[in-house]
């Protein structure tokens, strides 16, 4: 029930999400506004994040549909060229719903996520 | 944002979104997920279409949290807003043709020292007035 995956932020996944979904916020694209801003570069889009972790959890068990709920805290700034770690383990059973708890971090050990929860119908 | 919690129940939208099987295929693909039921229409067939991955709902969903923090009167300094939290509870698939509508609500406001909080929930429903997702978007800004 437990599952594990990992994702590499290439040079550019910034630019690939904020085309898919619209937020041009600088601080992603902008290499110079990340710097200005002390992240030593862009940063990738907390939501992007997010998706990983929900598809994390659809790729270990299956249906995209049978996904319920989601919710995360955003703790940390992820970087190009990070490889983000998904640890998926299994919190709650019940009412024919699994909610699983995922260790989102960064190859530091940095949790850029937390309160990673997703629930999913049986 | 001087006079906070007057503006608790606010509201933002409905705002409409069509969703596209082009803009469904390019999310899934920004987001590296090459399931085949948010890419190939044949593969897709066997559930009735392309859907969308369910952290799609963040575009259609955004339209009204930006009304807001847009919103002249609430005087956010966009600057010094980040994104604290979010949650979002999925009631059906997202498919590719849905019209969707979205109203946002102030929840919340909370000044805690340096920071306060914004609270805003998201109501998303189809054409036919039927539940999409509910979200719950916690934006933090500093004094």
């Amino acid at each position: 029930m437990s599952f594990e995956e990992k994702q590499k932020v290439d040079r550019y996944r910034a630019v690939f999400y904020a085309g898919a979904s619209g937020d041009f916020n600088p601080l992603h694209i902008d290499p110079k506004v990340g710097d200005k801003a002390g992240f030593g570069g862009t940063i990738l889009h907390g939501l992007c994040t997010a998706a990983w972790m929900v598809d994390s959890v659809t790729r270990a068990h299956g249906d995209p549909r049978k996904i319920k709920s989601m919710g995360c805290r955003f703790s940390g700034p992820v970087r190009m060229g990070d490889e983000l770690g998904f640890t998926g383990s299994v919190m709650e059973q019940a009412e024919g719903q699994t909610t699983y708890s995922v260790d989102v971090s960064n190859q530091d050990g940095d949790k850029v996520l937390r309160k990673a929860l997703v629930t999913m119908e049986d | 944002m001087a006079t906070a919690e007057g503006f608790i129940g606010r509201s933002y939208g409905p705002t409409k979104y069509v969703v596209g099987l082009e803009k469904v295929r390019e999310y899934a693909t920004a987001t590296k997920n090459d399931h085949p039921w948010h890419h190939d229409e044949e593969a897709a067939a066997e559930i009735g279409g392309v859907i969308a991955p369910p952290m799609f709902i963040v575009i259609p969903s955004f339209q009204p949290v930006n009304d807001c923090v847009m919103d002249k009167e609430l005087e956010i300094n966009l600057a010094k807003l980040v994104h604290g939290e979010q949650q979002f509870t999925f009631h059906q698939p997202i498919k590719v043709g849905a019209q969707l509508f979205t109203t946002g609500t102030v929840e919340s406001v909370r000044d805690k020292g340096p920071m306060y909080f914004v609270k805003v929930r998201t109501e998303t429903e189809d054409q036919d007035g039927q539940p999409v997702a509910t979200g719950l978007w916690n934006l933090v800004i500093r004094h």
